[in-house]
């Protein structure tokens, strides 16, 4: 369509004289209105739209606390304690019974509770930032925190055979009904449990449930509880009866953090004993796990200790004995499991009869606080992140604090802290660094406290207008 | 003995015919005996004329009507010694020479024949036929049997029995004109002599007509070509009382009552019909007739007695009335003439303007010679743009697939239940949507509320879409055919049409409007091709047809607006730049009112029309609607690239295909014979890049949602005025049938255009449904849905999102937010209140927000999946929330343990919603009155 006598220009004159072209209008417009017309429609700029932008919740101070604490076993005492706060009274229940226990708490002070059963307790106002609570065990020495409901919860190396064999408690503390799904992976993978898919526990109420009674089999296993509705704190019993000559040995298995592929087991028992390590791979991929031992200022992988690997949605258990009972001697005071998948991981230890949990913590910047069962206690500190110090402050039953040590930590070091008699609450500060910390208590048996930070707060979600779906 | 005939000829200001007539009756091969001439005070010359040809003239004042004027004329023959036969006469009916011979040989053929009539022929054209007898049908119409200007071929030359004939040229015995009374004088014109044969019959004479006898009728009186005392100018109110007289004097007592209901209904149903074409004269013609015979019923009482008394009995009359079936035949008729008459009021503008200008039409043969051999199918087969036409559309309604039945998805809310749902949205001023909102209902409510009335709700959202691209081609085609044939007397090529049409067609589909279920911009871009089309009227040389020509686009534009509001400014600016260029170019021309009028009575009729939406929307503070594409907000962001290859945000075909359209269209501004028409589609397009420029440049903010202007009809307007440009020019370019290597480009640009239609077509076809679905989630248990439909106080309040990227509420009532509904909800202000307890309820169950929930009219608590659990953990743990059940694991809800308080929500229609529904009602029906096409005052 690019004719010569189509273009813009029209011949005035003759056809060879025509020096002079006259540009008719119509031309010009033809040129400029499409100019026009594009460079207008290039002033529309769309792409200063605003996006509604993610508002994280604010957090605040929580109005409202409930711990859920295990049932203990005859005389096993519940102590609770108001961590660095004012105090107040907390309010304790037992599943079933609608009536509650006003219990008075004073700062750092514990106050030990007089109930066997399952005790959910409820701290509200300024209580419900500080309240924490904890049932532990003279004979035996076992101590166990009492769980905040969270939506979920890992445990591995539960066991549902004749030589291991484990109960969940599930507490709900509120009056609507709760559902929980629990799943259990074995050495061959997951298995398919219909009893244990949406376990529901009436408002106020406990449930308990028998691995052993409810999916029988051998080997050590994990379980994951996923609270699907309402709020459930799940703690579990573990218990390894009396075969022969061995003695019955009873403990609270504590939970696993979320799956991650780096962990620190903070706090080895010194003795005669077995080491058992049990990994739990959730995910789908095969997990290769390394393990090294973690002392105060060195990390190494010992020989013979190799490479496991871990299946997807399998559990593999790893027996150590004498690799880490060696190594404790020479002042191993953790291990450190590394893995190219996220795994959960449990140390368990028999150490002269008594069942010890070694769990993962993690370094942090806050304040960590810990309820410490009589006995000879210890604390671990470990991976610190650089160089800084760390304040222990040991505190008796009564909130007077006994004694307070500083701690010199260098970037990756650790360190171990005696605590005085009659420490009843331990709390390790960081400044300027961050750092993990594990109490190991030795009394009528040994038992292993980790120290978690106390934050704890409300959640005032970003609330605006919407528009239906 | 030879029958003695009088000739009794009644006069009225005939002067023009009476020459003509004299003649007439003097040159009858069998002489009539005697003439006996009546003038009724005439006012010309008829007297002296009828007193030379005949001798002495009877005189009858000036009002005296037809009946009386025989009277009189019946005493003279009487008084001059009376007659066998009399033969009546008009004034304006002239005797074919053998009329009366043919008569009465009939007479002599069948002796029982007592009223005899001629066939009547139109005066002056003597060929067409008027009447061969006439007789009356249940509505009192008076029928003829003949088609509208029928000619007279002999076609009906039988002799046969009617029920009446006219009084001009009826040969009638003297002694049954006697028996009968003569005619009724309540009659004066029109009207007597149907009246006259209904009693003739119904006393047993027999009526003929004979065709070999021909008179010629100029109908003067019927024509309004005479004015009488006594016609005045209401002769349609003469006509229509004779008739109802007729049907009410003579029915039997035993139909009277039905006759009287149904005149009474048929009038009034006449009377709308006439309103409706503008004939308001006529209409209340009507009813001035009824009320005249209705209020004076002992008129007809008496003229019943009267009848008894002359002995009428029914028996032989009813075979000789009109079907009952006729009615009901006419008023088809009429109706698909008017149907025809509107669709084709600018298909000829064209030839029109070639008419006006002077310039020969082009006598375009699209007949093939052999059609008439050939069966349609093979006639249909063998044309290939009927063939491709009809497999674009097939294919489109392949690619339209997911619209058949029930259909939603992306910016495409569901249907409601019933129309009922619209008409009540469009009615309320408050709804109970949310907290309660006096946001107005979206201008296409009323539309919807229409056709899904007709059709129901699911299929009128699934025609609409289904019809989209098959309406949108035939628009489009009428259009750039008219535009073809405005350019040159040819008309663009059948094939360069069809490419032309599939290409616009396809531009809703192809911009993702479609596929996005932007309903409102699919609906004003099927709407674009007529309202193009309907504004080429403007350039109508008549007048009257410039103003049909406006009302019409402003009907439509009304229509467009109410889907896409931005057509509304769209049409603003374009005709600010028409009108202002045309004073420009003439501006004389322009200063006619008949010529800037009806653009600016286009442009005005949508703010009139739609002013119960666009009003209310200014007054609460919602007058982004004003600016956005009908459904979901926010609106698809479109930028630059988008607008210049026409598409809505990602959604559409392929961005090259755009570009195509850009270049030719580009391109198109090369031929300088046809540039002009070129840029007048690059100023339509500028115009709407104007539009886009300044709306662009706003960001309404809601409550809900944020979202700028919605710019669909805009991508739309400038996607078609590229395909309009580049047809114009094509057309062009065509025309001149150049050789070399120009032809060969012409070829090479018009082979690429014609990848944009072909690949569009084959993209709607694959990926057509797009966002669009049978149905959606909503995410929501359906018992709750179905406890929501209790009422509006049963309220679900839907809490989205996550603690850590914030949670958005929003509150269903009733059937949810269903199509109509968006706007509403997306502009609606929150009520800061229940966003306040919402923020207690999620933070902390120590707050006991829960408790005012019920006064909020919310029953149920829902977090659609996948719920934010530290959400769900508060609210578990809330006092007085119920946890409730859900279909999916994922989802979490819970019900109000406090019952719902009656009335927490109610909607409200207020008084002066009410008056704007009604006025916009009154408007519509005027503006569709004054957009039908003029009515010539025909014959009956």
């Amino acid at each position: 369509m690019s004719e010569p006598e189509d273009t813009p220009t029209t011949p005035t004159g003759g056809r060879r004289s025509a020096v002079r072209r006259v540009v008719s209008p119509t031309a010009v417009i033809a040129v400029l209105l499409p100019l026009l017309t594009v460079g207008a429609l290039s002033l529309v700029r769309p792409d200063e739209q605003p996006e509604q932008v993610a508002r994280a919740a604010e957090q605040v101070e929580p109005s409202r606390t409930d711990l859920v604490c295990p049932p203990g076993e005859g005389k096993d005492p519940l102590d609770l304690a108001a961590a660095a706060g004012s105090g107040g009274e907390a309010a304790t229940r037992v599943p079933d019974e609608d009536e509650s226990t006003p219990v008075e708490l004073r700062q750092d002070a514990v106050t030990e509770v007089d109930e066997q059963d399952t005790v959910l307790v409820r701290g509200t106002g300024e209580l419900a930032a500080e309240l924490i609570g904890a049932r532990s065990r003279e004979e035996g020495l076992a101590s166990t925190e009492c769980v905040l409901p969270r939506p979920d919860y890992f445990f591995t190396g539960v066991g549902a055979g004749a030589n291991h064999s484990s109960t969940i408690e599930l507490a709900n503390p509120d009056q609507g009904p709760a559902v929980a799904d629990v799943t259990v992976w074995t050495s061959n993978g997951p298995v398919d449990v219909p009893t244990l898919r949406g376990v529901t526990v009436p408002g106020g109420t406990s449930e308990s449930l028998d691995l052993s009674q409810v999916v029988p089999r051998r080997g050590e296993l994990a379980v994951e509880v996923v609270v699907s509705r309402g709020r459930l704190g799940a703690t579990v019993v573990d218990e390894i009866p009396e075969i022969g000559r061995e003695a019955r040995v009873a403990g609270w298995l504590p939970a696993s953090p979320e799956p991650t592929t780096d962990q620190l087991l903070l706090g080895l028992v010194g003795g005669e004993g077995e080491d058992t390590l049990v990994l739990s791979n959730p995910g789908t991929d095969e997990a290769r796990v390394e393990l090294r031992v973690v002392t105060e200022d060195a990390s190494f992988v010992p020989e013979g200790l190799e490479e496991v690997r871990v299946r997807g949605g399998s559990v593999e258990t790893v027996t150590l004995s004498t690799t880490v009972r060696d190594q404790v001697r020479e002042g191993a005071i953790g291990l450190q499991v590394t893995s190219t998948g996220p795994v959960t991981s449990t140390l368990r230890t028999v150490v002269d009869g008594d069942l010890v949990h070694a769990q993962p913590v993690s370094p942090t910047e806050a304040a960590t606080t810990a309820l410490v069962p009589s006995g000879n206690a210890h604390v671990v500190l470990g991976r610190a992140g650089g160089a800084g110090v760390a304040e222990v402050a040991a505190y008796d039953a009564d909130g007077k604090r006994l004694r307070k040590d500083k701690v010199e930590l260098t970037d990756g070091s650790g360190a171990v802290v005696d605590l005085p008699k009659g420490t009843a609450l331990v709390r390790v500060t960081p400044r300027r660094t961050e750092v993990a910390a594990s109490v190991v208590v030795k009394g009528n048996g040994a038992t292993v406290v980790p120290l978690r930070p106390l934050v704890r707060f409300g959640l005032v979600p970003d609330v605006r207008p919407g528009l239906p779906e | 003995m030879s029958a003695t005939v009088v000739a009794l000829l009644v006069s009225h200001d005939g002067a023009r015919w009476l020459p003509t007539v004299v003649e007439g009756l003097t040159s009858q091969t069998r002489p009539v005996d005697r003439v006996v001439a009546v003038d009724t005070t005439s006012r010309d010359e008829s007297p002296q004329i009828l007193t030379e040809a005949f001798g002495a003239v009877q005189t009858a004042p000036g009002g005296t009507g037809y009946p009386a004027a025989v009277r009189i004329g019946l005493e003279e023959v009487d008084r001059t010694g009376g007659a066998d036969w009399v033969w009546l006469l008009h004034d304006d009916c002239t005797p074919d020479p053998g009329a009366l011979e043919a008569l009465l040989a009939a007479a002599d053929a069948r002796p029982h024949a007592d009223v005899l009539g001629p066939k009547l022929r139109e005066w002056p054209s003597l060929r067409r036929l008027l009447e061969l007898g006439v007789t009356i049908s249940g509505t009192g119409r008076r029928e003829t049997g003949l088609e509208r200007g029928e000619y007279d071929q002999g076609q009906h030359d039988d002799v046969r029995e009617v029920l009446a004939v006219n009084t001009a040229g009826m040969l009638v015995r003297r002694d049954v004109l006697a028996r009968l009374g003569g005619f009724d004088e309540q009659m004066p014109i029109f009207g007597n002599d149907i009246d006259f044969g209904w009693r003739a019959s119904a006393a047993g004479y027999t009526t003929l007509v004979v065709p070999e006898a021909v008179v010629f009728h100029a109908e003067a009186a019927h024509r309004g070509v005479r004015r009488t005392p006594l016609t005045g100018r209401h002769i349609h109110y003469q006509e229509r009382r004779a008739a109802l007289y007729t049907l009410l004097v003579n029915a039997s007592t035993r139909s009277l009552p039905w006759r009287v209901v149904r005149l009474a209904i048929g009038t009034f149903v006449r009377m709308l019909g006439l309103m409706l074409v503008r004939q308001v004269g006529q209409a209340l013609d009507e009813l001035a007739a009824l009320v005249s015979l209705y209020g004076s019923p002992r008129l007809v009482l008496r003229a019943r007695r009267e009848r008894r008394r002359r002995g009428a009995g029914t028996s032989g009359v009813e075979p000789l009335l009109a079907p009952w079936w006729l009615p009901y035949r006419h008023g088809l008729d009429v109706v698909s003439d008017l149907a025809a008459a509107a669709t084709n009021q600018a298909a000829d503008v064209a030839e029109r303007r070639r008419i006006a200008a002077g310039k020969p039409v082009a006598v375009v043969d699209e007949e093939d010679p052999w059609a008439e051999e050939q069966g349609f199918v093979a006639r249909f087969l063998t044309n290939p743009v009927a063939v491709g036409g009809l497999l674009f559309v097939a294919l489109a309604l392949v690619g339209a697939r997911e619209a058949f039945g029930t259909v939603a998805g992306g910016a495409l809310s569901p249907a409601p239940a019933q129309a009922a749902d619209w008409w009540r949205l469009h009615l309320e001023s408050q709804h109970a949507l949310g907290q309660g909102t006096s946001v107005p209902a979206p201008a296409y409510v009323l539309p919807l509320a229409l056709l899904g009335s007709l059709v129901g709700t699911a299929t009128t959202v699934s025609l609409l879409l289904v019809l989209a691209v098959p309406l949108t081609f035939w628009g489009a085609w009428r259009f750039l055919r008219v535009v073809g044939r405005l350019l040159d007397e040819q008309g663009p090529p059948a094939w360069l049409l069809f490419l032309g049409a599939t290409t616009w067609a396809l531009i809703p589909a192809a911009s993702g409007a479609w596929g996005l279920g932007r309903l409102g911009v699919v609906v004003a871009a099927t709407v674009l091709p007529w309202l193009a089309h309907a504004a080429l009227g403007f350039a109508d040389p008549e007048p009257d047809r410039r103003w049909r020509a406006g009302w019409r686009t402003g009907v439509l534009l009304a229509l467009a607006a109410a889907f896409a509001p931005l057509a509304f400014w769209f049409s603003l600016v374009l005709a600010a730049l028409v009108v202002g260029a045309g004073f420009y170019v003439s501006s004389r021309g322009m200063r006619d009112r008949s010529v800037w009028g009806p653009p600016a009575v286009a442009v005005a009729t949508p703010v009139v029309l739609l002013l119960p939406w666009w009003l209310p929307a200014l007054l609460t503070g919602s007058g982004a609607g004003l600016a956005l594409d009908a459904g979901r907000l926010p609106m698809a962001a479109v930028d630059f690239a988008d607008l210049v290859t026409g598409h809505l945000g990602d959604a559409g075909a392929p961005d090259t295909l755009g570009l195509m359209l850009l270049a030719v269209a580009v391109l198109a501004l090369v031929p300088a014979a046809t540039r002009i028409p070129v840029l007048v589609c690059w100023i339509v397009a500028f115009a709407a890049s104007l539009v886009a420029v300044v709306l662009g440049l706003f960001t309404f903010e809601a409550d809900a949602v944020t979202t700028k202007a919605g710019l669909g009809f805009l991508v739309l307007v400038i996607q078609a005025g590229f395909v309009v440009a580049a047809v114009v020019a094509a057309q062009g370019a065509l025309h001149r049938r150049r050789a070399g290597w120009g032809r060969r480009a012409l070829v090479g640009v018009v082979l690429v255009a014609s990848v944009v239609p072909l690949v569009g077509l084959g993209w709607f076809v694959v990926y057509g449904p797009g966002d669009l679905e049978d149905s959606t989630d909503t995410g929501i248990p359906a018992y709750m849905m179905q406890s929501a439909e209790l009422g509006p106080e049963h309220g679900i309040l839907v809490v989205e999102g996550s603690a850590d990227t914030g949670l958005t509420w929003s509150v269903q009532r009733e059937d949810g937010v269903t199509l109509g509904e968006d706007e509403v909800v997306g502009l609606m202000a929150a009520d800061p209140t229940l966003g306040r307890d919402v923020g207690r309820l999620v933070s902390s169950p120590e707050l006991e927000a829960a408790a005012t929930l019920p006064g909020h009219g919310i029953e149920y608590v829902v977090l659609p999946s996948p719920a934010d659990g530290d959400v769900a953990a508060v609210l578990d743990a809330t006092n007085g929330l119920e946890q409730a059940s859900a279909e999916s694991r994922t989802t979490r809800a819970w019900r109000v343990a406090e019952p719902v308080e009656p009335g927490a929500v109610a909607p409200e229609t207020a008084w002066w919603r009410v008056v704007l529904v009604v006025l916009q009602g009154l408007g519509i029906v005027a503006v569709l009155v004054l957009c039908a096409p003029t009515q010539r005052k025909e014959r009956r």
